[in-house]
């Protein structure tokens, strides 16, 4: 059926009437706007603080302390994060008031681990300044559901990894030739309005969402 | 499908129900005040949408190239692709793919394309639930309705009939009317149903051809669970809902989520390249992409029809259209309503069922002048409305002629010759000048047209007359 189907598709497609040529697509909007990195900054925590982001700012230093600050506020019992990178190195080996679930171990049912877990960790590829969003590759190390699933997400952004725009990341760290399995963009907490257009955050992704911005 | 009534019909019902005309003006006037405030840049939207509309165009210009380029990469990515030429096509694709890996239980993310197929009911009959897990879908699907909008699917409904409905529905739901804790409770129950469901699926905003990617865009995260936690995941598209290059889908990822609920983006932009490879822990193990014709490939075959097909999808026609803020979207009888359902409805559906559509317009143009993509929707109803009175036999509208009608074809050949000789015009005026106000309302034709309008008066004497008279030249 389905080969059939295919050539017959595509033969009443090439039949179709030419009509005028499609107009020259001039992408120059689309990267025309170049901030500081101050103003790259500045954007991004104001727009995603207006999506109910929660963002702290923080050093490369001090963002340990700050972590674990805000899982206290939150009173997370635990925390799902991979123990082998940079990040998670620094948290693993010192002791905490929350306990550890590792999403790199071995053998690890991620599935059950994220459902369990109350709060999350991850790094990120980066930010974009025009939208306002985080760019985040889950890899076999971050596995997708650690950002998806616990109520609370936590992300680390490291400031000078703030581009302009998204045309100007995927140009940059040539994306088309090198699609990871996954590839996202999170501006916010999980939200809808589908309920009298109420806005309500945390329908089936995080309810909050804490980015620790990491400054040069 | 065939709508139940004609849109008359149900725009009047829609018209005297004051509950859901409240429901409508409220979302529809928020969400036209935070579009305009996006785009109050003149410049940026002007050379923004004509990117937009340049991208689409390119796409359906090399269209049948883009669909096999998006083959191969899919393929070469571990991709499933699957065509369909009809949803019955499309459905028992899905279903093959579910009973082979003994699925019971579906979650879906949102796709209009799936109610374009009526896919739940199917697999319903074949004994597969299939869940719907968008907020606005999950109320619509326990309320056994339609969507009624295409981003907003429960707009219909306030907060009251939704708390009636989820104490109806909901095992243990307290009646709240507050919407944060009814979302808690859908919540709950929906996060049950992601992590035991056999698969996911999902629609598609945008396939990329160059890298055998899809591209969904959401608020919820639902798109996103249905997409990774179930063993498998099939997305279900239109073959109009590609684009060429990676590049391609910045503009559109601007232009979609600012015209449709005015947000700089949505939360999510949730890219799928392939399922889970060796080493990763999570994702499906098996992606499907299948491809729907249902229609497109006649409304592709004439240029002028063809810019239906531009179309991403904002809904933002629907919140400006005077019609479709009045009546809603259930009155339009099909999947998708307002000014685009006015195009697309009956070009894939038909003109018999359907044509009435086209006429539910004033022709204001407030469509035209929002649309991200620029598609001539005014244009385009005119052109459908001369197809289902006309049908010139060549014609690649599907039951173009229908609503050819014998009196009407001669009222205006009669009128045209009356028009083309001065002598036979003047004794038309001449014979509706003495007998035109006797003619009753109950007339052919008189009849549809005096019921919203008053009955025209004949002066007794033409204006044309009275001036000759007073030794105006009118050669
Ligand atoms: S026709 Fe234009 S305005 Fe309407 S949904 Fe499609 S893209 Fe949006």
């Amino acid at each position: 059926m389905s080969n059939a189907a295919r050539d017959r598709i595509l033969g009443r497609l090439r039949q179709s009437t030419p009509g005028p040529k499609a107009p020259v697509s001039d992408f120059s909007i689309m990267e025309e706007r170049q901030w500081s990195p101050e103003e790259r900054t500045n954007r991004l925590v104001e727009k995603m603080g207006a999506v109910n982001t929660e963002i702290h700012q923080t050093t490369a230093d001090d963002w340990p302390l700050k972590l674990a600050e805000v899982i206290k506020v939150k009173q997370a019992k635990n925390l799902l994060f991979a123990k082998t990178t940079w990040a998670g190195e620094r948290i693993a080996s010192a002791q905490q008031e929350f306990d550890f679930l590792f999403c790199d171990d071995a053998d690890v049912n991620i599935k059950d681990l994220a459902f369990k877990a109350e709060a999350s960790l991850t790094t990120t590829l980066g930010g974009v300044a025009d939208a306002a969003a985080l760019v985040l590759w889950p890899t076999p190390v971050e596995p997708r559901l650690v950002s998806l699933v616990p109520p609370i997400h936590i992300a680390l952004l490291e400031e000078d990894k703030i581009s302009n725009s998204f045309a100007e990341v995927i140009k940059t760290g040539d994306w088309s030739s090198n699609m990871p399995t996954n590839a996202l963009l999170v501006a916010g907490p999980s939200k809808t309005a589908d309920i009298e257009q109420e806005l309500t955050y945390g329908v089936h992704g995080p309810k909050e969402l804490v980015v620790l911005l990491i400054k040069k | 499908m065939k709508p139940e009534g004609t849109f008359r019909q149900r725009a009047k019902e829609a018209l005297a129900d004051k509950e859901l005309r409240g429901n409508f003006r409220r979302a529809m006037d928020s969400l036209m005040v935070k579009r305009a405030n996006q785009f109050s840049d003149v410049d940026e939207w002007t050379r923004l949408r004509s990117l937009g509309e340049a991208v689409r165009k390119r796409t359906l210009e090399k269209l049948p190239d883009l669909l096999e380029k998006l083959e191969t990469n899919c393929k070469k990515n571990g991709i499933q692709v699957h065509w369909a030429e009809t949803t019955d096509e499309a459905n028992q694709i899905i279903l093959a793919i579910l009973q082979r890996r003994g699925a019971k239980k579906v979650v879906k993310g949102k796709s209009m394309v799936s109610e374009e197929m009526h896919l739940n009911a199917f697999l319903g009959e074949h004994g597969i639930t299939a869940l719907e897990a968008d907020l606005g879908e999950y109320i619509v699907q326990l309320a056994e309705q339609m969507p009624s909008h295409i981003i907003m699917p429960a707009i219909h409904l306030n907060r009251r009939q939704i708390a009636d409905l989820f104490k109806k529905k909901i095992d243990g739901f307290e009646y709240t009317e507050s919407a944060v804790e009814m979302t808690a409770a859908a919540r709950e129950v929906l996060r049950r149903e992601f992590s035991e469901a056999d698969a996911g699926l999902s629609g598609v905003n945008m396939a990329v051809a160059e890298t055998g990617t899809i591209v969904l865009v959401e608020n919820e995260g639902n798109g996103r669970m249905v997409t990774t936690v179930p063993p498998v995941h099939i997305a279900v598209t239109g073959i109009d809902k590609i684009v060429e290059n990676l590049e391609d889908v910045t503009p559109i990822l601007s232009l979609l989520p600012r015209s449709a609920t005015g947000q700089d983006i949505t939360t999510y932009v949730n890219m799928i390249s392939s399922p889970r490879k060796e080493g990763e822990k999570d994702g499906p193990e098996e992606v499907h992409l299948v491809l729907l014709d249902n229609g497109r490939t006649r409304i592709h075959a004439d240029p002028e029809t063809r810019q239906t097909l531009q179309c991403i999808r904002c809904g933002a026609c629907m919140n400006h259209c005077p019609v479709y803020t009045k009546v809603g979207g259930h009155a339009y009888g099909g999947v998708y309503p307002g000014p685009i359902g006015k195009i697309l409805t009956p070009q894939i559906e038909g003109i018999e069922p359907y044509g009435d559509l086209t006429s539910a317009s004033t022709l204001c143009n407030a469509c035209v002048e929002i649309c991200p993509v620029k598609i001539p929707i005014a244009q385009m109803l005119v052109r459908l409305r001369n197809e289902a009175a006309t049908g010139c036999p060549e014609s690649s509208v599907k039951e173009a002629g229908v609503k050819k009608s014998t009196v009407e074809d001669m009222v205006w050949k009669g009128w045209s010759t009356s028009h083309s000789s001065p002598a036979a015009y003047s004794m038309m005026t001449a014979v509706l000048g003495m007998t035109g106000n006797m003619m009753p309302k109950s007339a052919p034709m008189l009849k549809e047209w005096t019921s919203v309008r008053a009955k025209p008066k004949f002066a007794k004497k033409s204006l044309h007359r009275m001036v000759k008279k007073l030794g105006v030249d009118d050669e």
